[in-house]
């Protein structure tokens, strides 16, 4: 049996937002249909939201996924597989 | 600066925990009031159960009353009709949690009354008869389950997921 590679998704959330006229957390939330702590945590990586949320985010702010949402692998993962 | 970082079902659990805590004792000391047992004295158990039923909805109120106050005051005016993917995320593990004490204390209290009647000079609770035991049993049980599911549920939020 062979554990799934584990990484971390960091975003360009923040940036993104303050890029578009300085839009806050808030004002996401609401576009998203989600609440301002779900943007927070997602902000502070702590939480990664579903595929639905992360191509409405693409669409909100006119950006491709991986500019958005970046994957880094733990190397120390893969090898052990 | 708790309600300020958090949304309505992270607020509701804090009071849910207060509340369990809350019930627990009212009902503990109740319980240590009572004289004779449920058999020779239900109608005090039933008195016991009607007072904790009408301080638990006084609680509620009032403490529901107080964080209407809180978020008007401080001016949160977040949709508290609003679930999102997280909250459910966070209520699924949550209620898994749960689930999995409520079953122990379910197990704990059969295997209880079982070996109450079978092993002779059984040294726990062996002045309670058993459907003593199992009524007041099941009302820690409950209280206890939900004490964990929202500290869980707390635990998550603070989290993030």
């Amino acid at each position: 049996m062979t554990k799934k590679p584990k990484g971390i998704i960091s975003n360009q959330l923040r940036k993104k937002r303050f890029e578009k006229d300085e839009m806050t957390q808030q004002e996401l939330a609401k576009a998203l249909g989600v609440t301002r702590q779900t943007i927070a945590a997602i902000e502070a990586g702590k939480y990664s939201p579903s595929l639905e949320v992360a191509f409405c985010l693409t669409d909100i702010f006119a950006t491709p996924l991986d500019e958005l949402f970046q994957w880094q692998a733990n190397d120390s993962e893969i090898n052990k597989d | 600066m708790i309600l300020k970082n958090s949304n309505f079902s992270e607020q509701t659990a804090w009071i849910s925990v207060i509340f369990t805590v809350f019930i627990a004792w009212y009902y503990g000391t109740g319980l240590m009031q009572l004289e004779g047992t449920f058999s020779s004295h239900a109608e005090q158990v039933v008195g016991l159960w009607v007072e904790t039923i009408i301080v638990s909805t006084i609680f509620v109120v009032i403490a529901f009353i107080a964080l209407a106050v809180i978020k008007k005051i401080t001016g949160d005016d977040e949709d508290i009709s609003l679930v999102d993917e997280r909250d459910e995320l966070i209520e699924a593990k949550t209620t898994t949690w749960a689930y999995f004490n409520l079953s122990t204390c379910i197990a704990i209290l059969l295997v209880h009354v079982f070996c109450q009647g079978v092993i002779i000079n059984y040294p726990f609770f062996s002045n309670v008869p058993p459907i003593d035991f199992i009524i007041h049993g099941l009302m820690f049980s409950g209280l206890w389950v939900e004490f964990v599911a929202r500290a869980t549920q707390i635990y998550r939020y603070r989290k993030a997921a």
